[in-house]
């Protein structure tokens, strides 16, 4: 092992722009070996820009990485990785047909000498290997996909650590794990650490970080805020630093008190093992309610169970004064609940069909006739939706695949709209879409809340649930643990509340 | 990408320019143009294709497929496949040569009892993907198998004279002694099958259930109910073809409809639908029936030695195939 006293890594002024936007603005960073290091920073920050150029996936405008004191210029991710740096992405790249031995040495399959056969024996023994540095023990020949989500997520880490990686790069780790299971994740690094590799943890959990990192750097708007030691850092100021001076108000429009009216939609002690523990609340009638809470807090299931998506969910749903047993969308599209999923693409529309008939799916049967097509009233409603929501399309036969996200988003929204929905469940409505669209979509659902639709908004970017809610709801350790009311709700109040350690 | 334009509808000036403009956008336009080719050169190479006698073949020969072939262009739309249509045609035959032979029932009682049997296998295939995700290549694979088999065990393998000159004439009949019987089946089903897809809430359901079943089940639409009722139409139109090849043979015989669904399927992937799912038209695919059914009576009356037939039937299909990814790739590309 060489010194501590040059670092393993070290990187001076990093910049990178994507067209017209800055992402990573003279960035510096410095690793010695053995260290833990925490990234931190809102999303748009710059941390998977930081990352990308550390791992070589994207090359930087400007400035200089070295390792072990030498310049590097890195022009695909396979030169960062000969080079000593590995990452584990936050989504597993393991392949389920293979074997644990197999994932762990993917794409570098050791041969027998001059044949096209597998030298089983040397994949075993590398695979050991990456294993041991990690102190696991895992089955080698067992099908990856039977292991637990902890296990295969050490099948990640063993495999980005064969090949000796100066430098590992961890990018949320932990946000499909259980707190148990954190625990175990974080010791693992520990020891990983005292075995001289530096560690670049990016992670939104507050509570992690002294546990497993020795300092961390924040990043706002592609800058480097402030390097700290854990030990001079409380969840207030690290909120503080990460949020920055536009977090300390709350944005300045019209935040109404709905709580006078009517209850739409009741969720009384709602569980799911593991991740919610009795969560209860109410939504008001053209009340516009977020839901604030960091990545693995729960949210997304929250709203699919109350939607009926997953049926693992238990506690009482009530709509319009009505227990919903046996959710399922279709019974709640029938009592005027619709949602909007968080995977747009995957899971919100259909790509190659028409924008209108997109819009007009949970319309048919419901506001629409339930057997024949009436192409004029279709042709009538789409358009309206479509002018009403000004999507920018050429036609409403254009298939919605060819529009921009935020043009997606707007028509998804439009379908509950066109079937005459009055809740709504936004999960992530603003995920991967542009500014324009962003501010578009939160005068949308501003408008709608005046006309009497509630809406449940539920957003990782927390500055966003100042712009839209008229309240928020902290989501954390897997229960309601704070209410603010919108005009209370800045960024910097709710990242602190949703950060903060719980009891 | 979409501009930030606001929507302006062409004005369409008469209706001769609104014909136009469709014929422009229709996707079918180059398949047609395929098709015409094919017409052609067959004209010139044999002088007895371009008859009305032979086209009217053609068509009594499409029905035996087509039928088929439309009900298989709504299961490949839904991301399912039945490749189990030739048995379940062939175990719907033996099933009414059983019926009326064996057990002396009357004609239209068999046919009944001949469609809800072939509708409870279809809808029990359904089922199993419905319900426990079981792939439909791998259900109706083992169905292939097992109607065959069932059809064979029924009728010991002998075909069983069914005497009824009426029910011959439902087969091979001619309306006017001109106009095929079968022909009419064929434009009949189309219809009914092209304005399911198109003009019904549950036809533009099976888009939306293979073009994204995830969305569609979010958006609320019953995904399980589309993807039994898809492969019951299937069946269904696998037994009517099995009943019109038995009017045609004048017996229930288990050893028609060998190879059906090779047809059925290739004239709907000619046809322009993807087996992916969520793409294709029953339109795309009487084309593709009609360019099959052509290129088969072409090669016949050009004397082709039979087994190049079924080189030049593979390489059809597979030419069709790489024609409809090259053609989804340049879409994507595009974008």
């Amino acid at each position: 092992m060489k010194s501590t006293d040059t670092p393993v890594l070290e990187c001076t002024s990093l910049s990178k722009s994507y067209g017209s936007v800055t992402a990573l603005d003279g960035v510096s960073l410095t690793l010695r070996a053995g260290e833990v290091r925490a990234l931190l920073g809102m999303n748009g920050a710059g941390k998977s820009t930081l990352v990308n150029l550390i791992s070589g996936s994207q090359r930087p405008d400007g400035g200089t990485i070295r390792v072990d004191g030498e310049d590097v210029n890195w022009a695909k991710p396979g030169d960062a990785r000969a080079g000593g740096i590995a990452v584990v992405h936050q989504e597993f790249s393991l392949v389920p047909g293979l074997s644990v031995a197999e994932n762990i040495t993917l794409g570098r399959w050791p041969r027998r000498k001059g044949t096209g056969f597998i030298d089983t024996r040397a994949l075993e023994d590398q695979a050991r290997r990456a294993l041991s540095l990690l102190g696991e023990t895992l089955p080698l020949w067992i099908d990856v996909a039977r292991l637990p989500i902890a296990q295969q997520q050490i099948v990640e880490i063993a495999k980005a650590l064969v090949g000796d990686p100066r430098v590992l790069i961890l990018d949320e780790p932990t946000s499909a794990l259980n707190v148990n299971e954190v625990q175990a994740l974080l010791a693992l690094l520990r020891r990983l650490a005292s075995r001289g590799v530096a560690i670049i943890y990016v992670s939104h959990r507050m509570k992690e970080i002294p546990l497993v990192a020795d300092t961390m750097t924040v990043l706002r708007d592609g800058r480097e805020v402030q390097t700290l030691g854990v030990s001079e850092a409380s969840p207030e100021k690290v909120a503080a630093l990460i949020a920055g001076e536009a977090g300390k108000t709350a944005a300045q429009i019209e935040h109404r008190d709905r709580q006078d009216q009517k209850v739409v939609l009741a969720v009384r002690d709602v569980r799911l093992p593991g991740v919610l523990d009795g969560v209860s609340f109410d939504l008001h009638e053209g009340e516009v309610l977020g839901i604030a809470g960091l990545l693995g807090s729960g949210r997304t299931e929250l709203l699919e169970g109350i939607y009926g998506i997953r049926r693992d969910l238990v506690g009482e749903v009530w709509v319009n004064g009505t227990a919903v047993r046996r959710r399922s969308p279709r019974r709640m599209l029938k009592r005027s609940l619709g949602m909007t999923p968080e995977d747009r693409k995957g899971a919100g529309i259909v790509p190659m069909l028409g924008v209108g008939e997109n819009i007009l799916l949970s319309a048919r049967g419901r506001v629409l006739p339930k057997f024949w097509i009436t192409s004029a009233l279709e042709a009538t409603t789409a358009r309206a939706t479509i002018g009403a929501l000004s999507i920018a399309a050429s036609s409403a036969d254009q298939p919605i695949g060819t529009l921009s996200g935020g043009n997606q988003q707007k028509a998804v929204i439009g379908r509950l709209l066109a079937a005459k929905m009055s809740v709504l469940l936004l999960d992530e409505p603003t995920r991967g879409i542009d500014v324009h669209a962003k501010g578009q979509i939160y005068s949308l659902i501003r408008e709608l809340a005046v006309a009497g639709v509630s809406s449940i908004f539920v957003s990782s970017e927390l500055e966003e649930l100042s712009e839209v809610c008229d309240r928020v709801l902290v989501l954390r350790d897997g229960r309601i643990q704070d209410e603010v009311l919108g005009a209370n709700a800045t960024t910097e109040r709710l990242l602190t509340l949703a950060m903060k350690e719980g009891n | 990408m979409s501009s930030a334009e606001p929507t302006v509808e062409h004005a369409s000036t008469g209706p001769v320019k609104g014909i136009l403009r469709r014929i422009r956008s229709w996707e079918g336009i180059g398949l047609f143009l395929v098709l015409v080719t094919l017409y052609i050169a067959l004209s010139i190479a044999s002088p007895n294709f371009m008859t009305l006698d032979n086209q009217l073949n053609i068509l009594q020969q499409a029905a035996f497929f087509g039928i088929v072939a439309f009900a298989m262009t709504l299961v490949i739309v839904a991301g399912e496949i039945d490749i189990s249509v030739g048995s379940m045609a062939a175990l719907s035959s033996s099933l009414l040569g059983v019926f009326v032979v064996n057990l002396g029932w009357p004609m239209w009682a068999a046919c009944i009892v001949v469609l809800v049997c072939a509708a409870s296998v279809g809808a029990f295939a359904g089922w199993v993907r419905a319900v426990f995700g079981v792939p439909t290549f791998i259900a109706t694979l083992a169905l292939y198998l097992a109607l065959r088999g069932l059809a064979q065990l029924l009728t010991n393998n002998f075909p069983l004279p069914i005497d009824s000159s009426k029910f011959f004439y439902w087969g091979t009949g001619r309306i006017a002694g001109i106009i095929p019987v079968p022909a009419i089946y064929l434009l009949l089903m189309f219809i009914i099958i092209a304005v399911v897809a198109q003009k019904t809430v549950f036809g533009r359901s099976i888009y939306a259930v293979g073009g994204n079943s995830k969305s569609a089940e979010l958006s609320g639409i019953n995904v399980r109910r589309v993807r039994i009722s898809v492969m019951v139409i299937s069946a269904l139109a696998a037994a009517v073809t099995g009943l019109l090849q038995s009017a045609q043979l004048s017996s229930g015989n288990s050893t028609i409809a060998n190879g059906l669904e090779f047809d059925a399927i290739a004239a709907t992937i000619i046809g322009g639908a993807a087996l992916s799912g969520g793409k294709g038209t029953v339109v795309g695919t009487i084309i593709g029936v009609i360019f099959i059914a052509a290129l088969l009576n072409g090669m016949v009356l050009l004397g082709v030695n039979p087994y190049a037939q079924q080189v030049v039937r593979g390489a059809v299909v597979l030419i069709a195939v790489l024609v409809n990814v090259l053609r989804s790739r340049r879409a994507t590309t595009s974008l």
